[in-house]
């Protein structure tokens, strides 16, 4: 009896502490939502209330009117293009490195090991007097031409394409298959969950971004959401409406996308976690 | 070009040459480079020109254009002796380290903890948990800025209210590093929540059977059973995100609106690399910067590795 009721009360104890965590995970994101709803006037009323007196628009249509569409199309444009040549650039490499045989395997796959160890920002001059140089300075393509591989994602995908057994391989060849054609017929038809999960979290990373974009764009009209959201920081200083409104606009697409495909960030974040 | 380069590099590497030679299949050789090619030419162009002519160029004084001036270590001595601004960021790219990565990973050992076995609503904690690590940091930074408004923000509403203070989170620069690292840890602790979730749950039963069956609570469980299982996914947690907190640029940069005090209590070695580099127009010396961001990187990780064998247990 004191047993059971020593479990119970931990149990509650467990849920309260998890959902205060709740509460303090959530209430930022719901304030954001609130206030991106309040009139400029509310916004800045002493106390602060809590749900908007007069729901109103005003704030999304600002932020409508400050062109944040093309801030959009110029992220989907540069995040949509990193996933693909990413996952295109590193399932075929991974390819070589885990299914065929060939002089400098190792010293190539040394190199991609050693690779993972340099901080990008490192090389953050040299990159950009290279993306200069090859005329992409100032463009969506300066921003997405330094991401079209990623040593990382290479390196998750080919302990996946280990996994699978040879003579999967070896039925293939006796039927007359090419090796292009067990790439693209057999290895990647059955990585559809890793190459989901690689997918989602370099959709992530490419829509976040924001030192790179913040180096290589000048123009407003190649101007990705990062960069738009810390321009309205410095012009907007106090228009709370705007910049709450603003906010969710700038991360909704990664949140559906998250409720969407949850498992698969859930695995992806798992599957680089557990390589210790 | 470089993968030919490779590929002659071991093949004369390897002894055997001509025995080994006939054993690799031609077809799937250059299928190999073939699909190889991207890749190299991308690791080519995008890390091993850059690192290079990162150290190369940190010996010399360069705006960007024209060509560079070699003046062997000087950027490093100026460095080290006469510039103020990067001790500032020295110092407080370790604070921000030490004070967000330890409080980070001790959030998420209790609440993953809290969460393994059969809680109800698992999913859901885990659902919302994470929901910060979706989220831009630039909008991270926003919503804490409204959050922590000295003026109108709710924090300080609630604390006004309740002790009758308001302190300047976000301008009073005893207490911006302290800001920084709240809005490090909130952003952060889901991705080690999930991860260290995934770790939890390969920590079999049994031990947890035979702790009861001897008579162990649950706090003794926690710290004789829990962690020490866990020492590996927290080791890994800790050396990828310590150099992830040296790689720190979004916060600094969303948080301080231009140079000042703010600014200053705040930089870190990354955000020092982006203001020499492209506002200050000063590419050799950012360059020496970026070589010691890599050194201490370096050193830090092979420290942590070094530490290793003494608290984690595989």
């Amino acid at each position: 009896m004191n047993m059971k009721t020593r479990t119970i009360l931990s149990k509650a104890l467990i849920h309260f502490f998890l959902l205060l965590g709740v509460f303090v995970t959530l209430f930022p994101f719901l304030w954001m939502i609130l206030t991106s709803f309040k009139t400029d006037v509310e916004c800045v009323q002493v106390p602060p209330t809590f749900l908007p007196q007069n729901w109103t628009f005003a704030g999304y249509e600002r932020v409508w009117s400050r062109n944040i569409l093309v801030a959009y199309k110029n992220t989907i444009i540069v995040a949509v293009s990193i996933v693909f040549f990413q996952l295109l650039t590193a399932s075929m490499a991974a390819y070589s490195l885990a299914r065929l045989n060939f002089p400098g395997k190792k010293l190539i796959f040394g190199l991609i090991l050693c690779m993972m160890m340099v901080p990008q920002n490192m090389t953050l001059i040299p990159k950009y007097k290279i993306v200069s140089a090859l005329g992409f300075n100032d463009s969506l393509l300066g921003v997405v031409i330094p991401n079209f591989i990623s040593i990382s994602v290479t390196f998750f995908i080919r302990q996946n394409f280990m996994s699978f057994p040879g003579e999967l391989e070896d039925a293939a060849k006796i039927d007359g298959c090419s090796r292009l054609k067990i790439f693209t017929r057999m290895l990647i038809p059955l990585s559809g969950s890793i190459l989901t999960a690689m997918g989602v979290m370099v959709l992530l990373w490419a829509w976040n971004d924001l030192l790179w974009p913040t180096i290589i764009i000048t123009s407003e009209k190649y101007r990705v959401l990062s960069m738009f959201i810390a321009l309205c920081k410095g012009q907007y200083i106090t228009d709370y409406g705007f910049l709450m409104a603003a906010s969710v606009l700038a991360i909704l697409p990664m949140v559906v996308i998250y409720a969407i495909c949850q498992k698969s960030f859930v695995r992806s974040i798992a599957m680089t976690g557990i390589k210790g | 070009m470089s993968e030919k380069k490779i590929a002659g590099g071991t093949a004369q590497g390897t002894l055997p040459r001509s025995a080994k030679r006939s054993a690799w299949n031609r077809g799937e050789v250059v299928t190999a480079y073939l699909f190889l090619l991207p890749l190299l030419v991308g690791i080519a162009l995008f890390f091993i020109v850059p690192i290079a002519q990162t150290i190369g160029y940190s010996f010399t004084k360069w705006k960007g254009v024209g060509i560079p001036e070699f003046i062997g270590l000087r950027n490093y001595v100026k460095l080290f002796t006469r510039d103020s601004k990067f001790s500032m960021e020295l110092k407080n790219s370790l604070v921000f380290v030490l004070g967000s990565i330890p409080a980070t990973l001790a959030v998420s050992v209790i609440i993953a903890a809290m969460m393994n076995g059969k809680v109800k609503g698992q999913s859901f904690y885990r659902t919302v948990y994470f929901l910060p690590n979706v989220t831009m940091v630039a909008v991270v930074v926003m919503i804490w800025r409204w959050l922590l408004s000295t003026q109108y923000g709710v924090v300080d509403t609630v604390l006004d209210k309740l002790f009758g203070i308001r302190p300047a989170w976000l301008s009073d620069t005893s207490l911006t590093m302290l800001s920084m690292c709240i809005i490090s840890i909130w952003s952060g602790a889901g991705y080690c929540i999930v991860i260290l979730l995934a770790g939890l749950q390969n920590i079999s039963d049994t031990y947890y059977e035979a702790a009861r069956i001897d008579g162990a609570n649950g706090v003794q469980q926690f710290f004789k059973i829990t962690i020490p299982l866990l020492t590996p996914t927290l080791f890994f947690l800790l050396v990828t995100r310590v150099i992830a907190g040296f790689n720190q640029f979004d916060l600094v940069y969303m948080l301080a609106d231009g140079p000042g005090p703010i600014q200053n209590s705040l930089r870190t070695l990354v955000f020092g690399i982006y203001q020499s580099g492209f506002q200050e127009f000063a590419m050799g010396y950012a360059c020496a910067k970026a070589v010691i961001l890599f050194l201490i990187i370096m050193v830090v990780t092979f420290l942590q590795t070094m530490g290793e064998k003494h608290w984690v247990h595989y």
